[in-house]
Order: C-alpha cells, then sequence, then structure tokens
C-alpha cells in the first residue's frame, strides 16, 4: 500500500511544484522527469501513479501564476484575458475558484465521456489518421474565421507562429518547445504587463456565486470538445476552449474560465485513454507513460482512479494557495514580480536550450508581443505547433 | 508605430532563424551497424558510435545493415542515452554483400 502512497503524495507535490513554476508547461516537466536515469530502475506502477498525479495536480495550479501573475503555459494562455481583468478588479481569488470548478466539472464528466470514448475511437480512428492533415487544416480555417477583429491580422500571426515553429523544431536544440511555447505565451506576457505597469489591487476573498444554468454551456462544450482535442495533435486546451465556446454560443467570462479548467483537466485526462486505445500520445504526460509500458486495461484503471485522488487532494490545495497569493499580492510590486519572473525563465531558457534557445527565445517573445499589439487572439500562435503537425500529417 | 517594429523584428528574427537552422547542423557520416524499426520510428544503430538516431518517416524503410548514411539532425537524450532525431539523411553506399 505504502508504495502506491509515496509516488501519489510525491507526484502531486510535483505537479502543485510545476503548476506554481510561471511559464513550465506539464509537458516539459514530464518528458524531464524521464530523462532522469534512476527513474527507468523503478516499477511501471509507482512511476504511472506519479506521473499521472503530477500531470493532474498541475492542471489544477497552473491557473495560479496565469491570473495572479499573468504567466501562463499555453493551455492557461487564454485565462489570462479574462483572469487578469478579475485580478484587477480585486477577484484573482474568485477567477481561480471558476477555473476550479471546471476542473472539478471535468473530473466528474471523465466518467460519462470515456465509455462513449472506449466504444467510438476505435471504430473511427483509422479515417481519422488518415484525414488528420485535413482536419486540422479545417480547424485552423475555423479559427482564423472566427477572430472577431480583424481575420487577415489572425492569419499574419498565425503564419508568423508557424514559420517561428518550423524554423525552431529544425534548430540544434534540445527542448525547442521550451524556448518556443515561453516566448510566445510566457515571457511576451510580462514583457507587456511590466510596460503596461499593472498596480494589482487588494483581493477580495468571497464566496463564489454563479446561477447553476451558467454551468451548462461550459459543462456540454468541455464533453463535446475534450475528447476531439485529446486525439488530434498540435490542438490544445486554449484550442478547444476557442472551439467550445463558438459551439455552444457566446460564453461570459465566468463561462469562459469555468471552460477553460474543465478542458485543460480533461484533455490530461483523456490523453490516457487516448493512449490506451490507439497508442497515441496527445500531452506529454501520455508521452511519458507510453515510454514506460504498454498500457494495460489494469494500468488504466489505476490511472483513472490516481486521477480521482489527485483532483481531490488538489482542489483544496489550489483554493489554500490561491486564497495566500490573493491575501498579499498587492503588498508586493507587481513590476518586481513580473522582472524577476522574467529573469527565472531566461536563466532556465540558457540551462536547458543554451544561447540558441535564448535566440528563440527572444525572436519568439517579439512574436507574442506583435500578437498582443494586434489584439488577436492568443490561441493563434499555436500556429508554432499545428503548422509543423500539418506539415508532418499532409499525405504529398 | 510599435505595432510595426514588432512585426519587422519578428520577421527578421523569424528569417535569422531559418538561416541558422540550414546552416549550424553539421552534416555527419556512419555506417550502419543495426535497424530496429518500432512504433512508426526507426532507431539506427551506427559502427563505432553509440549515438542512436531516430527517424519518424517511414520512407527510408529501404535502408540496410552495411549501408554508409550521410545524416543531420537535432541533439537529444532520453533516459539517459544520447539520441540524434534526425531532418535530413542520405544513401551515401549501398552494401551489396
Amino acid at each position: 500500500m505504502i508504495e502506491l502512497v509515496i509516488p501519489l503524495i510525491i507526484g502531486i507535490l510535483a505537479g502543485t511544484f510545476t503548476g506554481l513554476i510561471p511559464g513550465i508547461h506539464i509537458n516539459l516537466v514530464a518528458i524531464l522527469a524521464l530523462s532522469l536515469v534512476f527513474i527507468s530502475t523503478l516499477p511501471t506502477t509507482t512511476l504511472l501513479i506519479f506521473i499521472t498525479a503530477m500531470a493532474i495536480t498541475h492542471t489544477f495550479i497552473d491557473f495560479i501564476p496565469a491570473i495572479f501573475l499573468g504567466a501562463p503555459d499555453e493551455d492557461t494562455a487564454l485565462g489570462i484575458l479574462p483572469g487578469h481583468e478579475f485580478l484587477l478588479n480585486g477577484q484573482g481569488h474568485q477567477a481561480l475558484k471558476l477555473t476550479l470548478l471546471g476542473s472539478t466539472i471535468a473530473i466528474t464528466s471523465l466518467f460519462l465521456v470515456v465509455p462513449i470514448f472506449i466504444f467510438l475511437i476505435p471504430k473511427t480512428y483509422p479515417f481519422i489518421q488518415r484525414m488528420m492533415g485535413f482536419l486540422l487544416i479545417w480547424i485552423v480555417i475555423f479559427l482564423i474565421y472566427n477572430e472577431k477583429k480583424s481575420k487577415i491580422k489572425a492569419m499574419l500571426i498565425f503564419f508568423l507562429a508557424g514559420f517561428v515553429g518550423l524554423a525552431t523544431l529544425n534548430l540544434d536544440i534540445k527542448q525547442p518547445l521550451l524556448p518556443l511555447l515561453t516566448g510566445l505565451f510566457g515571457t511576451s506576457t510580462i514583457v507587456h504587463s511590466i510596460k503596461s505597469r499593472t498596480i494589482v489591487p487588494e483581493q477580495e476573498i468571497k464566496k463564489l456565486s454563479l446561477n447553476k444554468k451558467e454551468l451548462i454551456k461550459p459543462t456540454l462544450a468541455t464533453i463535446f470538445v475534450s475528447p476531439i482535442c485529446s486525439f488530434l495533435p498540435g490542438l490544445g486546451s486554449s484550442q478547444a476552449a476557442i472551439i467550445g465556446s463558438e459551439i455552444t454560443g457566446k460564453l461570459n467570462r465566468e463561462q469562459f474560465l469555468i471552460l477553460l479548467g474543465s478542458i485543460n483537466t480533461l484533455v490530461m485526462s483523456i490523453s490516457f485513454v487516448t493512449l490506451f486505445l490507439v497508442q497515441k500520445s496527445r500531452t506529454g504526460a501520455a508521452f511519458a507513460v507510453s515510454q514506460i509500458t504498454q498500457l494495460s486495461a489494469i494500468n488504466l484503471t489505476t490511472i483513472m482512479i490516481t486521477i480521482l485522488i489527485s483532483a481531490s487532494i488538489a482542489i483544496p490545495t489550489s483554493l489554500a494557495i490561491s486564497k495566500l497569493t490573493a491575501k498579499y499580492i498587492h503588498k508586493i510590486s507587481y513590476i518586481k514580480i513580473s522582472i524577476l519572473i522574467l529573469i527565472f525563465l531566461t536563466i532556465i531558457i540558457i540551462y536547458f536550450t543554451g544561447l540558441l534557445g535564448l535566440t528563440v527565445l527572444t525572436i519568439t517573445t517579439f512574436v507574442g508581443l506583435t500578437c498582443i499589439e494586434f489584439q488577436t487572439r492568443r490561441g493563434l500562435l499555436m500556429g508554432a505547433i499545428l503548422i509543423p503537425t500539418i506539415i508532418y500529417y499532409l499525405p504529398f | 508605430m510599435m505595432k510595426k517594429i514588432l512585426f519587422i523584428l519578428s520577421i527578421t528574427g523569424i528569417l535569422f532563424l531559418i538561416f541558422l537552422s540550414q546552416t549550424t547542423a553539421q552534416m555527419q557520416t556512419g555506417a550502419i551497424k543495426s535497424i530496429q524499426n518500432s512504433n512508426n520510428k526507426i532507431t539506427i544503430y551506427l559502427e563505432n558510435n553509440s549515438i542512436e538516431l531516430i527517424i519518424f518517416d517511414e520512407s527510408f524503410l529501404n535502408l540496410k545493415k552495411g549501408d554508409t548514411i550521410k545524416f543531420q539532425g537535432r541533439q537529444d537524450s532520453y533516459k539517459g542515452k544520447e539520441q540524434i532525431i534526425v531532418g535530413k539523411i542520405f544513401l551515401l553506399h549501398h552494401n551489396n554483400s
């Protein structure tokens, strides 16, 4: 029993730590964890529990730096704008509670979605795989067409991100996604916050008041969209949230935060089922699992139980950390925190990817800032992953 | 004004990255000791070299033991093992034996 509890606790602690580090995505953490030599000596179940607990906890916690510090990873990038609005109105803790509510919906929906998923995917996947490149192109057209402000600017940003992605992935650097995504989503947002001289007001800590009817749209969007994005490569939670909000109709900012929270957690959870069904890893955590073992039904059951337990511990943990942050955030200079985070991210990039990585970080920060100045959706920057993926999947 | 400056910096930066990607990685040569095929990837082991070559493109399936190849790629490490994720690969000599 103890050999099951220890990896669970260590996984939750690791997920809390990685979730709180600004700009660091769980994909990177999972892959880095695998590169540790001693990992290969541990039993399979221990590793499965550790990786699942870390990944699920991370999806709950990673909204804290996104909302309070404006420093997201690519899955929480879209949460910055509504989250930041809440923060500037003294309601940062409320924003986090909404994303947690979403994550809770995701865990509940999981048991509805998984049986349908297990029934449908083996029947449809061979066709989907053949059409993957075209499906992704259709989704890109959908994302650009639904840009409200300027479709030309949206297209420009998407292709700019695509070219920077293609160039970076062809460079001779380890972990090319680290500087690529940190620049596009993390440092660009932080530089913009410093430039805007953001002052954070005192935060209110009160009960969440939400009409139950307001939960219907984000719940439906989560159930329909998360499974699709769980097996399409290059699509993350942010894109799923855009597609989901278009399918269900206009969402208010509270509903959008709930949707982001739920999709972030559900995409991660379903990625393990996708791995079991079609042996494809669509998240870093699923990839890490695929490198450890070929998933059996018993492994999948272990993962599902770990998801449930980790979620039930991650919710009160997130609430406690958010409450503490909300209490003190106005007393600290936001600009000083932002500069510290910027320095921290730069050191991480230089350590893992060297000067070439730093060059990528600088250029992708310019691209991210261009997207902010153009006032287009940040999700379009995922062109950096989508364009190389489309090129890979097209049959010519 | 800011928009234009950022846009120009982005374009210039991307062109610089494309230039770097074409020039930084050096071509290497080696003879194939063995080839393994699994999960949509090909792993090539070279003679007199401990680094594994990883190829995610099935069109290279016609390579065989003893062939001499010229390759270029990105260095990576997995479970403590050094790997090269191959970007470009050319066949120099076929092993006719």
